[in-house]
């Protein structure tokens, strides 16, 4: 199990500030009026739904999408894709795991920024790839072909390439999708390890219980942001109903919120003592009871508007 | 049997042909890790109606008449013919490119319009015009044609392409991985596909007179392939592959004089045949080494590695 701690909010330059953004791609706008600040330090998790537009507003930050109105700021300059300076970490579910790359070489793609015109690393380059790899504990994979790696070594890699050029901001897509249970735990704990060290993290998730309720701050997404805050005060049947258009109850056991994320039985199972979540995707203990939720835990979070949000309806 | 070495033209055909293998492995590494195979036999029929219009051009309109006309193989026309085709080949590399960034339609589809277009007007051009030097040659390949001028295009584009592959190593290994992300990360994703598009039509044209329209997807796909068998490694692979082209392109034409065959089915037959020795080589050597049934990632030989072809 993760554990939260009190989380709080440096002062200082914030690293990403967007002002009434609305981005997407070409003739079509996925993200409307969008406020958003990250502070140095910030472990923020973005939660929607597929195609709510939580990848487009981590493309956004790195200055991949187009911007029809409003101010999208890294580090006090405007985004853009060719100096992007925030490391990116893809859904490893896009990755060609039969491409001949090793482990090392994967992480000095990191570098690929530096010196362009030749063809060799700097000593310098390797050194910190090296470092980068021993914090993250694969270094003695360093000649292993990434198909010959867990699935917890495989997201080491990457995060590894990402670390090297030392981003002030992490930008991780998905990184618990399409993983066991384990490797989500050890992903996880990790990205939490290095936003311990100073690390600002920020990264997409769909899952509720196992991942978004284990974060510091959360930011609700659909296609705007819907609210933003702890996940004490955002995880809510109100602000849930507004970010995924359904029906969540939701449950505090022992200091935890669990959502149950399809409270609905399918099929005859009515009088059996069924699990609440039917397809068993949450996978937490204690949701399977089919308890109603309990009142206390609506109601305090900050749909629209209560955090500087504006614009949405 | 006579000795083949005696032969100048014989020599020539050899060392060109050694040379565009060796090329067209290069190349083909980036071309078969991108997955698009297919590109070559594209761009090949792209590259012969280039070349059929370019020389419609230049003789019949730009030298209609006059004495440049009929200089030959050897003369201006020749360089002329040479940008044309270039110069189509990688209009077309860059179209399909274009086309399928923008997702319009699937790159499978924008190869199939596009390069089957050009090499129909190139078809058309002929049977209007009833003259074309060396049809035959340019579709099945032939070493008796390779002239020193073409010996030295050869050696050029090897020079410029080994020296493109040198200089922009580190961001065409991120775009053929990740042609996205690579782009997050500071590679200039268009100039990157502009220079392969430039790249690829040289060397299509360049080879074009030794393996012909219809046999150079080949040796663009086989040394790839035969060299992914054999290694885990970007930087190796791209070595083992120009080797294996240069090989086989080696082995391919004396082949040819030996059983008296076409050239470029030959080498083709050639580079097949050395595929199918390395695969069962490293399944065999897989087998000793792991046991029947052997299921495990690690080791030289792994699942991974045979799966290239999906």
């Amino acid at each position: 199990m993760l554990h939260p701690f009190p989380h709080q909010r440096e002062s200082g330059q914030p690293i990403v500030e967007l002002k009434n953004v609305t981005a997407g791609y070409e003739g079509q706008a996925v993200l409307s009026e969008v406020n958003l600040t990250i502070m140095p330090g910030d472990f923020v998790g973005f939660l929607g739904p597929s195609g709510s537009g939580k990848t487009t507003l981590l493309r956004t930050i790195l200055g991949a999408t187009r911007v029809f109105s409003g101010d999208a700021q890294v580090n006090g300059k405007r985004v853009d894709r060719r100096r992007s300076l925030a490391g990116y970490v893809p859904q490893l579910e896009t990755i060609d795991w039969n491409f001949p790359v090793t482990v090392g070489e994967v992480v000095m793609m990191g570098h690929t920024r530096g010196n362009p015109l030749f063809p060799w690393h700097r000593q310098a380059d390797w050194r910190t790839a090296r470092a980068t790899m021993e914090r993250l504990g694969i270094a003695d994979l360093e000649d292993r072909h990434i198909r010959q790696l867990s699935g917890g070594q495989q997201q080491r890699a990457f995060l590894a390439r990402a670390l090297v050029s030392n981003p002030s901001l992490l930008l991780l897509d998905e990184p618990t999708r399409g993983v066991d249970i384990k490797t989500r735990d050890e992903v996880m704990h990790l990205l939490h390890e290095l936003n311990h060290q100073g690390v600002a993290i920020a990264m997409t998730t769909h899952e509720i219980n196992p991942v978004a309720a284990h974060l510091p701050w959360l930011v609700c997404i659909k296609g705007q942001i819907v609210a933003e805050g702890p996940p004490s005060q955002v995880i809510s049947p109100e602000i849930l109903h507004l970010t995924y258009g359904a029906e969540m109850p939701v449950i505090e056991y022992e200091g935890m919120t669990l959502v149950a994320e399809s409270p609905h039985h399918f099929g005859r199972n009515g009088n059996r003592k069924a699990s609440a979540n039917g397809n068993g995707r949450a996978a937490e203990p204690g949701t399977g009871h089919g308890h109603s939720h309990h009142g206390e835990a609506a109601g305090h979070g900050h749909p629209v508007g209560a955090h500087g949000v504006s614009g949405a309806d | 049997m006579l000795d083949p070495f005696g032969y100048e033209f014989f020599v020539n055909g050899l060392i060109a042909a050694t040379l565009a293998g060796a090329l067209c492995g290069l190349v083909g590494v980036y071309v078969v890790l991108r997955h698009m195979s297919y590109i070559g036999h594209g761009l090949a029929h792209s590259v012969f109606g280039g070349a059929v219009i370019s020389q419609f051009v230049v003789f019949n309109v730009i030298f209609a008449g006059t004495a440049v006309g009929s200089i030959g193989r050897d003369g201006l026309g020749e360089t002329y013919l040479l940008v044309g085709a270039i110069t189509w080949g990688f209009l077309t590399a860059l179209a399909i490119t274009l086309i399928t960034r923008l997702r319009i339609i699937g790159a499978d589809a924008a190869i199939g319009i596009i390069t089957t277009a050009s090499f129909a007007l190139g078809i058309a051009l002929i049977s209007y015009t009833r003259s074309f030097r060396d049809f035959e040659a340019q579709l099945f390949g032939n070493i008796l044609g390779v002239s020193t001028a073409d010996l030295v295009t050869i050696l050029v584009v090897t020079v410029v392409t080994w020296a493109v592959f040198l200089v922009w190593y580190k961001q065409f290994l991120f775009s053929a991985f990740e042609p996205e992300v690579a782009g997050f990360y500071g590679v200039p994703t268009w100039l990157t596909d502009t220079m392969f598009s430039l790249v690829l039509a040289a060397t299509i044209v360049a080879s074009l007179d030794v393996l012909g329209v219809t046999m150079i997807a080949a040796a663009i796909v086989i040394p790839p392939i035969t060299a992914r068998l054999l290694t885990n490694r970007f930087r190796t692979m791209m070595i083992l592959s120009t080797v294996t082209g240069a090989f086989c392109g080696f082995g391919g034409v004396y082949a040819s004089w030996v059983l008296d065959i076409s050239t470029g089915a030959s080498v083709v037959i050639f580079s097949s045949g050395f595929f199918v020795v390395t695969l069962i080589y490293t399944r065999l050597k897989g087998f000793l080494a792991f046991g029947p049934g052997s299921r495990s990632g690690r080791g030289r030989v792994s699942q991974g590695q045979a799966a290239v072809f999906d």
